[in-house]
């Protein structure tokens, strides 16, 4: 990936979980209680639609300037293993962001029928790896594995 | 060698905080005082219609209750919070009952006393539980009661018996009134007793004379309800809550005895913006629908599946699209040469038709509408409602689950099958219709009826012919006075009699006990949303349904999910419970610090940073 490639990926992964967690919140809901509270079944306690189609597709964005070297039949390992850990990056990234703007949406503008409106994460809630307490406020901890992850490559990526 | 450090020390971090958080979970939770939450009934074993529309009060408001049956049974007073007491059920507290229920109040249980028959009690038992002096009981017409009010609303009193008493300590709730409205003695009373427990007192059968007085139909109800959670007040409660989500009410509108032969321009037109007023704020309709319109007299017979009817196949169709239902309103809602919509099916000149016959014309409907419309029916309604044992039998068989009465009572009814599985739920009609040619100030009465209904989370079923556009307006008038109440539920009557029959296999198994947490036992229910309220002190802080932390619920209320096995427990903590699953920020700032050691490392060698 060219270096001026990566900020329009960043932002189009970014925009793509925004729009997706958007839609889960406000759009896949039962009886007006979002599914995500009321189903705690599936691999990892997570929705069945966030292991298809919601984050395959958020990996192909993800992945998609890979897909393009692959394409275009760019040989070169190095650069080739470059856009890989960005794409990985990229992922997680927008992995995490779409989880959290899911709660920032619940907490911030609440659906009306939403019996947790207005309440940031529950530990209840959280996938198998649990919640950690920071300052008062429940993070998941996938969050805490992440989000270094993440932003160690920005950062080894940007001085690089 | 500065990166190695760091690792080692988010390592020992790490570990360190992983066992301290495993030591937390050792930490016991405080015990508290243990207990039950109960209602016992006192009364005769007789079903009587009073006994009956207290039952089905109780199983509406969700409250865990028992009728005391026999004499034989041992009689423990103390597991209940509240024993509901009538006069039939007098001789079940021991030959003598003064002392009974004296010791009882003495112990702080609340009492609620039901109509006449105080007088069995003696006058200083009376006086120290109730806060009372008897003074006679008779018909309430020698008294020239006519009326009994409380607060700013009245009802008609009818022929009944009524005790008039004295207050002796008591505070008076309600009074009778004569027919110009004088005061003349207390109806209803409330008592704190030394011990801390409340007595009421109502001096006629509340449980009775249901949907009597037009003008105030479900005055008592209201005031059966409100007298229980007084009597309650000083308890920590939990209910299972009538409809599901924490909802308040729940609003359905019927089109009533639609046929074949509705293919006018100017209904269909009226049906149609009905309809449209209704779905934009997503309540849907229900149609109590006459699958062959007949008239004998002119040789005419139309079916619904035939080409005239095709106007209002269409019509039907945009309901169901709308998340409307189907109910079956009889075959032909007719007998011998009137026209459809005139008389009674199943009853003919005061003869019931035989078992076989009207599960024949029930059948043939059943499958003429299905054909017609390709939809499942699971809904009946008797034509003028005018049902037999016969009648509840065929539907059972043919596979009809919920039933449209008119019970006298503003709850769900429920019939059991002869293996004692439920088998129909009666969903009641509590608003009456929209007569042909009414006037605007029927909307009025309407509305105050609902107020009264959603005094105690009764039932809003209104049902519209829409016979000319006034009716039109009232009802979509009614429906949006309805909705504005805020939390109200709009379900098709499928959907509400599928939430009633499951939250009845639930509620059959209810049970509450009281230790550090609560702990509410309940049955099997397919439904989601079903919800239990908690009128405690504190705030609910964690709850675990079968063993496992479940998120959704609030300061005073839980949601729950499905309950899939026979017997669900669902446990309700108030104080923070240590756990694994909530860890410390320590644990997750050196998590975060091995992982960007880690990953910043990796990533430099990849990206080729020195």
């Amino acid at each position: 990936m060219r270096k001026k490639e990566f900020p329009r990926h960043l932002i189009l992964c970014s925009a793509l979980a925004f729009f997706f967690s958007y839609l889960e919140y406000y759009y896949v809901a039962l009886d007006g209680i979002p599914y995500r509270e009321m189903y705690h079944v599936g691999f990892l306690r997570m929705p069945p639609y966030v292991l298809f189609p919601l984050a395959p597709a958020l990996a192909v964005v993800a992945f998609s300037p890979l897909f393009d070297d692959l394409m275009l039949r760019r040989f070169d390992w190095s650069e080739k293993n470059r856009t890989l850990v960005l794409a990985c990056a990229n992922f997680l990234w927008a992995l995490t962001l779409y989880d959290t703007l899911y709660y920032a949406f619940r907490s911030m503008f609440p659906l009306p029928t939403d019996p947790l409106g207005g309440v940031w994460i529950r530990r209840e809630e959280a996938s198998i790896m649990g919640v950690v307490n920071l300052l008062g406020v429940l993070w998941p901890t996938w969050y805490f594995a992440t989000l270094p992850i993440v932003i160690s490559i920005y950062v080894a990526y940007y001085i690089s | 060698m500065r990166h190695r450090i760091l690792a080692t020390f988010a390592c020992a971090l790490f570990l360190f905080t992983s066992a301290s958080t495993i030591a937390l979970r050792t930490h016991g939770l405080e015990k508290a005082k243990k207990g039950s939450f109960r209602i016992g009934v006192v009364s005769d074993e007789e079903r009587k219609e009073g006994l009956t529309h207290l039952s089905e009060s109780l199983g509406h408001l969700g409250y865990p209750y028992d009728l005391i049956q026999s004499t034989g049974q041992e009689f423990e007073p103390g597991k209940y919070s509240l024993l509901i007491i009538y006069e039939s059920g007098l001789r079940k507290l021991g030959a003598n009952p003064s002392p009974t229920i004296f010791a009882y109040a003495k112990e702080g249980g609340n009492l609620l006393w039901i109509g006449p028959g105080v007088g069995q009690i003696e006058q200083e038992p009376l006086a120290r539980t109730f806060g009372l002096r008897f003074i006679s009981e008779a018909l309430a017409e020698s008294y020239r009661a006519a009326y009994v009010s409380s607060g700013s609303s009245n009802s008609r009193i009818f022929r009944e018996t009524v005790a008039n008493v004295e207050l002796a300590g008591a505070g008076a709730e309600g009074y009778f009134l004569d027919s110009t409205l004088r005061r003349l003695f207390p109806s209803e009373t409330r008592f704190r007793h030394e011990s801390g427990g409340i007595a009421f007192f109502f001096a006629y059968d509340v449980s009775n004379w249901w949907n009597v007085d037009l003008e105030s139909p479900w005055y008592r109800p209201a005031r059966l309800v409100s007298a229980i959670r007084l009597a309650l007040s000083n308890t920590t409660i939990v209910a299972l809550r009538p409809y599901p989500r924490n909802l308040t009410s729940a609003f359905i509108c019927r089109v009533e005895d639609v046929d074949p032969l509705h293919t006018s321009d100017e209904w269909l037109s009226r049906a149609s913006r009905y309809l449209q007023a209704h779905a934009v704020r997503n309540a849907p309709l229900s149609i109590a629908l006459i699958p062959v319109h007949v008239d004998p007299m002119g040789g005419m017979e139309v079916r619904l599946g035939g080409e005239s009817a095709q106007p209002v196949r269409n019509w039907l169709h945009a309901v169901i699209r709308s998340r409307g239902a189907i109910i079956q309103h009889g075959y032909t809602h007719q007998h011998g040469s009137q026209r459809t919509g005139v008389g009674t099916e199943f009853l003919v000149d005061g003869d019931w038709m035989s078992y076989e016959d009207q599960a024949r014309r029930i059948s043939v409907g059943k499958e003429e509408i299905e054909r017609a419309l390709g939809t499942k029916v699971v809904a009946f309604e008797a034509p003028h409602y005018k049902l037999n044992e016969n009648t509840l039998r065929a539907i059972e068989r043919l596979g009809f689950r919920y039933l449209l009465d008119d019970p006298n009572s503003p709850f769900h009814g429920l019939r059991f099958s002869d293996a004692g599985d439920l088998s129909l739920v009666a969903i009641p009609e509590t608003l009456s219709y929209i007569p042909l040619g009414s006037s605007p100030s029927l909307a009025d009465k309407l509305k105050r009826i609902i107020d009264q209904l959603i005094e105690f989370q009764g039932i809003l079923l209104l049902y519209n012919h829409l016979y000319d556009d006034e009716a039109f307006t009232i009802g979509v008038r009614t429906m949006e006075y309805a909705l504005s109440k805020g939390s109200i539920w709009t379900p098709n009557i499928n959907e509400m009699g599928r939430f009633a029959l499951e939250r009845a296999r639930a509620y059959r198994r209810f049970s509450v006990t009281y230790d550090s947490e609560i702990t509410v036992t309940l049955g099997s229910c397919t439904v989601r949303g079903l919800t239990l309220s908690v009128n405690s002190q504190e705030k609910i802080s964690w709850v675990k349904v079968n063993g496992k932390d479940w998120p959704v619920f609030n300061a005073d209320f839980v949601i729950l999910p499905e309950l899939p096995d026979a017997s669900n427990t669902v446990l309700i903590g108030f104080k923070e419970q240590p756990s694994l699953q909530s860890l410390s920020a320590l644990w997750g700032l050196s998590l975060l610090g091995v992982t960007s050691c880690m990953a910043f490392r990796l990533a430099k060698r990849t990206f080729g940073v020195d």
